[in-house]
C-alpha cells in the first residue's frame, strides 16, 4: 500500500500551474462567504499540488497531470455547493437578499425600541388616554411585526429552509402580524405568535449547521413580559397599576425584539454574500 | 460508484479510513479509492465537505502541519468519533447481512 499521503509524507514540492490557480481563484470567489475560507483554500491546494505531483512522478506532463487532477477533483462549484449543502440537500449561502433582510431586521429594532418607547402614551400612564396616541402607538407596534416577519424570513433564506419549515414558520409570523393588527392591546397574543415563528426559524437554522443564539431573545422576551405584566397588575390591582404593568410588560418584550434583531441583523450583513448565481443555489 | 450512490455511508467509510491512523485529506479520499478498488470514484473536492462536518460534530480531530513548503491538515478520530463508528459499523453489518439473506433466499445470519 503507498505510504506517501500519511502523515509522514514530506509533501511534494508545488507545480506552478494556471489552471490549478484559476481553480482555487474560482473557490474562493464561490467559499468567500465562509470565514475559514483560507483554511480551506489552503487544504485544496495541497490536495491538488500533491495530485499532480503524483501523476508527474508516474511520467506524466506536468501540464496534463495539471488537467487531470482537476478533472478527479471536481468542478469548483460543485465542490462550493457541497460545504453550503444541508443535511436535507439545501444550499445554505448567505445572498445579497439575506445582506438586506439583515437591514431591515436593524429596522425592526429601531421600530421595537420606538414602539416600547410610545407605550406610555397608549396607556393612562402618563397623560390621559387617548384614540390618536393608542392608534399611533399601535401602527408603531405592525410596523415593527412586520419587519421583524421579513427580518426572519431572511434567515428562513439563509438556511435553506424548505416549504415544511419555511410554511410553518412564515404562516405563524404573520399569524403574530395580523394579531396585532387585529387588535394591539393584546400584544401577548401577536408577540408569542412571533416567538414561537422565530423559534421554528432558529431551530432550522440550527439543523442546517448555522451556529448562531440571535434569536433566543426574540423567543423568551415576549414570555417574561407577558409575566411581568400580570406580576405587576396583580400588585395593587388600580388603574395606574394596570397602566405601569403594560407599560412594564410590553417593554421588556419590546427591548427583548429589539436586542435579538439587532444581533441577527449584525450577523446577517457580516456575511459576505456567496458569489454563486440563483440557479445554481437553487440546483 | 458516483457521489449518489454513497451517499448516507461516506461518514461511516471516512471514519473507517481514519480509524487506522491520521490521514490528510488527499490520503482519505486515495484509500478510499485503494481499499474499494477504485469502485468509489467521487469527484475527490467534494469528501472535504464531509471532512469539515464530521470535524464540526467532533467526530475527527485536526490539526495544521507543513508539508512540501505547503500547509497541511491532517485529521484523526476522535474519542467520539470511535464510538460512532463502532455504532454505524455494527448498523451497517446488521443490514448488509439481513439484505445478503434476502438476496440469497436464506434466513440471516445463517446465510452470512
Amino acid at each position: 500500500m503507498a505510504q506517501r499521503g500519511l502523515i509522514d509524507s514530506p509533501g511534494s514540492p508545488a507545480v506552478n500551474s494556471d489552471v490549478i490557480d484559476a481553480c482555487l481563484h474560482r473557490l474562493r470567489r464561490s467559499l468567500q462567504w465562509r470565514s475559514d475560507v483560507d483554511d480551506i483554500l489552503a487544504e485544496m491546494e495541497d490536495h491538488l499540488q500533491e495530485a499532480v505531483s503524483r501523476l508527474v512522478d508516474r511520467g506524466m506532463d506536468p501540464g496534463d497531470a495539471a488537467a487531470m487532477a482537476l478533472a478527479s477533483f471536481g468542478e469548483p462549484d460543485s465542490v462550493a455547493r457541497s460545504f453550503a449543502r444541508t443535511p436535507s440537500g439545501g444550499i445554505a449561502v448567505p445572498t445579497r437578499l439575506t445582506r438586506r433582510a439583515g437591514a431591515v431586521a436593524h429596522a425592526a429594532a429601531g421600530m421595537w425600541i420606538l414602539a416600547a418607547m410610545l407605550t406610555p402614551l397608549a396607556t393612562d400612564f402618563v397623560v390621559p388616554w387617548q384614540q390618536s396616541y393608542y392608534l399611533v402607538w399601535s401602527a408603531s407596534v405592525v410596523l415593527a411585526a412586520l419587519a421583524t416577519t421579513v427580518a426572519v424570513s431572511g434567515l428562513l433564506v439563509r438556511s435553506a429552509a424548505g416549504l415544511r419549515w419555511a410554511g410553518p414558520s412564515l404562516g405563524l409570523l404573520i399569524l403574530g402580524t395580523g394579531a396585532f393588527i387585529v387588535g394591539t392591546w393584546l400584544w401577548q397574543l401577536g408577540a408569542g405568535l412571533l416567538a414561537l415563528g422565530a423559534l421554528l426559524a432558529l431551530a432550522r437554522a440550527r439543523a442546517a449547521g448555522l451556529r448562531l443564539s440571535t434569536l433566543d431573545w426574540l423567543v423568551v422576551g415576549p414570555p417574561v413580559g407577558a409575566v411581568a405584566q400580570i406580576v405587576v397588575d396583580r400588585l395593587d390591582g388600580g388603574v395606574m397599576n394596570a397602566a405601569l404593568a403594560g407599560v412594564l410588560g410590553f417593554g421588556i418584550a419590546a427591548v427583548a425584539n429589539a436586542a435579538a434583531l439587532v444581533r441577527l441583523g449584525w450577523w446577517l450583513r457580516s456575511e459576505t454574500p456567496a458569489d454563486l448565481d440563483d440557479a445554481q443555489i437553487a440546483a | 460508484m458516483k457521489g449518489d450512490a454513497l451517499k448516507g455511508h461516506l461518514d461511516l467509510l471516512i471514519l473507517a479510513v481514519l480509524a487506522e491512523g491520521p490521514r490528510h485529506g488527499y490520503a482519505v479520499i486515495e484509500q478510499l479509492r485503494l481499499r474499494s478498488g477504485d469502485v468509489f470514484d467521487l469527484p475527490e473536492g467534494t469528501v472535504y465537505p464531509v471532512l469539515h462536518r464530521l470535524a464540526q460534530a467532533e467526530l475527527l480531530e485536526s490539526s495544521w502541519s507543513e508539508a512540501g513548503g505547503r500547509r497541511r491538515r491532517v485529521y484523526r478520530l476522535s474519542d467520539r468519533g470511535r464510538a460512532a463508528l463502532a455504532e454505524q459499523r455494527s448498523a451497517w453489518e446488521q443490514f448488509a447481512g439481513a439484505v445478503g439473506a434476502v438476496l440469497k433466499g436464506a434466513p440471516w445470519p445463517s446465510a452470512v
